[in-house]
């Protein structure tokens, strides 16, 4: 195993979020009854002509720039000719020889940067849903509006290949090019792996793997398929070209197509559509236009408010999380780090556990940025701080801000002056008069046991640091 | 310049265009097609040294339309071809294993 390095590259497919299809005005969207985002256009009518989305352009260059390309000021459409029933018109409008950006790169957690080699403009195919009588076909998707992503093979581990998928994800969504979602299938991504001794220079033969549909799947895909190649050479036999499905279900990949028989999908100009020019000026303006790209957040998180690489990544990773903290967190410097370790850890603990939404919890910032103030400062011990939570995520009959306002108030006060947790501790105390003699014969550690004890008799409901205090003042004379 | 066309290479375009073709039919497609790209290759001839090749006839460049919705077919016209149906949808003979 440790002979061999993987080589991958992916291919990102990424929806655009336009209103409408790239050539024609029917509607884009999710669900609803099938066929019925149609038009002369899409259905590939003799004598229907595509007009290019001016927004699909906009949101193409937006994603060049956001990563590093070369925006390229003419481009040209291409027919890819092959027969499905999905694709109406019998080719695919896509760009071939000349794309809308070229040369990007991607900058990854560990400071690597993956090369980009081009982002082009195509449309998506119909949906096929094969069955018992048939193959019953969707028209709705035909038409959609896509970037496809073409990284240069400069991966090597699965876990490369995540940090490559997350920071091209962040770069989508913080530009408003892409929602990102990839259950939903509007970021999907395939993968070119192979393997080859470590010191080599030429490439293995290379399968192609698709239908991995979240970071987990790619993670796991390319990591199954990497041991599956190294398996087959170390047993003197050899790896074939061919498309693999990744089964979730399974946890493997499986043969769908051998790519051996090369396929000839004829490119040429699409006669329908002159070549797009774009106006440099227009593309200055663009450029202004972009907003704090996540590499850029990450460094400010790590460099202003002294977050650790991994919290900075987690917050950047969702845009809109990231927007919210901001929001939430000016002019608190001093709040701003703990409270993005108490969302990574408290919060995202909840969300595991009940069906909340991030929307939701980009709503509760603020609230849920007062409750880490006050268990910061101590009016809210461990204890309240997780009852209160669990409370408030559970409460699933009203939105997660007014849930949490409510388990705040019922939380109640902690106790915290002297006088009232005086007469628990000296009641400990008296209790075991073992561990106090240990304790004076040099056993410090065990403050954690007579807090923990404190704690159990009030409920949870005090301030730690405050019965530490009294521990020291009667245990250290 | 002539192209030698031979029967596996009108088969394989054949294939690419799903055309069915016998083997009788072969030699006259293929005869064919070499008349054809030898008419084309004429422009061969001439010297395009230090010519750009055009992508399109004319070089004005595409205009974009706004990205506003426009009312398109129901379902019932978008199904008025299609030889058969089924729950809204176009049916195809089953085409994956």
């Amino acid at each position: 195993m440790s002979a061999f390095e993987p080589v991958i590259g992916l291919e990102v497919h990424a929806q655009l979020m336009t209103r409408t299809k790239i050539f024609c005005g029917c509607a884009v969207s999710v669900g609803g009854e099938p066929n019925t985002r149609t038009c002369p256009v899409c259905l590939g009518m003799p004598g229907a002509l595509p007009v290019l989305n001016a927004e699909v352009v906009r949101l193409a260059v937006r994603a060049g720039l956001g990563t590093g390309c070369a925006i390229q000021t003419t481009s040209v459409f291409a027919r890819k000719n092959y027969f499905y029933p999905d694709l109406p018109k019998g080719y695919q409008i896509t760009q071939a020889d000349l794309p809308i950006c070229l040369d990007g790169q991607l900058l990854l957690d560990d400071g690597k940067v993956a090369r980009i080699q081009r982002i082009h403009l195509e449309e998506d195919a119909g949906k096929s849903i094969h069955g018992a009588t048939g193959t019953r076909v969707d028209l709705n998707r035909a038409g959609t509006p896509l970037v496809e992503i073409v990284g240069h093979p400069d991966l090597r581990s699965a876990d490369e290949a995540v940090a490559y998928l997350r920071a091209l994800r962040g770069i989508l969504v913080t530009l408003g090019v892409c929602d990102g979602n990839m259950e939903e299938g509007s970021l999907r991504c395939d993968a070119n792996v192979s393997v080859r001794p470590i010191g080599s220079a030429v490439f293995g033969t290379r399968v192609e793997i698709k239908n991995m549909n979240s970071f987990r799947s790619v993670r796991d895909a390319i990591m199954f398929e990497v041991e599956r190649q190294v398996g087959l050479i170390t047993d003197g036999d050899r790896v074939r070209q061919e498309t693999r499905l990744w089964n979730v279900d399974l946890a493997r990949t499986e043969s769908m197509r051998s790519k051996e028989e090369a396929a000839d999908y004829r490119y040429f100009p699409d006669p329908d559509l002159p070549p797009l020019h774009l106006d440099p000026a227009w593309l200055d303006a663009q450029r202004a236009d972009l907003p704090e790209l996540p590499a850029a957040r990450k460094a400010r998180y790590e460099r202003d408010l002294g977050l650790d690489l991994r919290t900075a990544t987690w917050l950047t990773d969702e845009p809109p999380r990231a927007d919210a903290f901001d929001q939430s967190v000016a002019g608190m410097p001093d709040l701003a780090a703990p409270f993005a370790v108490f969302l990574m850890t408290q919060v995202q603990a909840q969300l595991q556990r009940v069906e909340r939404t991030w929307p939701e919890l980009v709503d509760a910032m603020p609230v849920l940025l007062r409750i880490c103030g006050k268990w910061r400062g101590g009016q809210l011990s461990n204890k309240m701080l997780a009852d209160l939570l669990q409370t408030g995520f559970a409460d699933l009959t009203q939105p997660l801000a007014t849930a949490l306002t409510g388990a705040e108030s019922q939380a109640g006060a902690v106790l915290s002056d002297d006088a009232a947790l005086e007469p628990v501790v000296d009641a400990i105390l008296a209790q075991f008069p073992g561990e106090v003699a240990k304790y004076r014969a040099g056993q410090k550690q065990l403050t954690g046991f007579f807090v923990g004890q404190a704690m159990r008799q009030l409920a949870g409901k005090a301030d730690a640091k405050v019965i530490t205090a009294l521990l020291a003042r009667k245990l250290d004379v | 310049m002539a192209v030698q066309i031979d029967g596996a290479l009108v088969q394989q375009v054949a294939k690419l265009a799903k055309l069915s073709l016998t083997d009788a039919d072969l030699p006259a497609v293929a005869r064919d097609l070499e008349r054809v790209l030898a008419l084309v290759g004429v422009l061969d001839e001439v010297d395009v040294t230090g010519v750009t090749p055009l992508v399109h006839p004319h070089e004005l460049g595409l205009r974009p339309r706004a990205d506003e919705v426009q009312p398109g077919f129901t379902q019932d016209q978008a199904l008025a071809n299609a030889p058969a149906r089924e729950a809204g949808h176009f049916l195809t003979p089953r085409v994956i294993g």
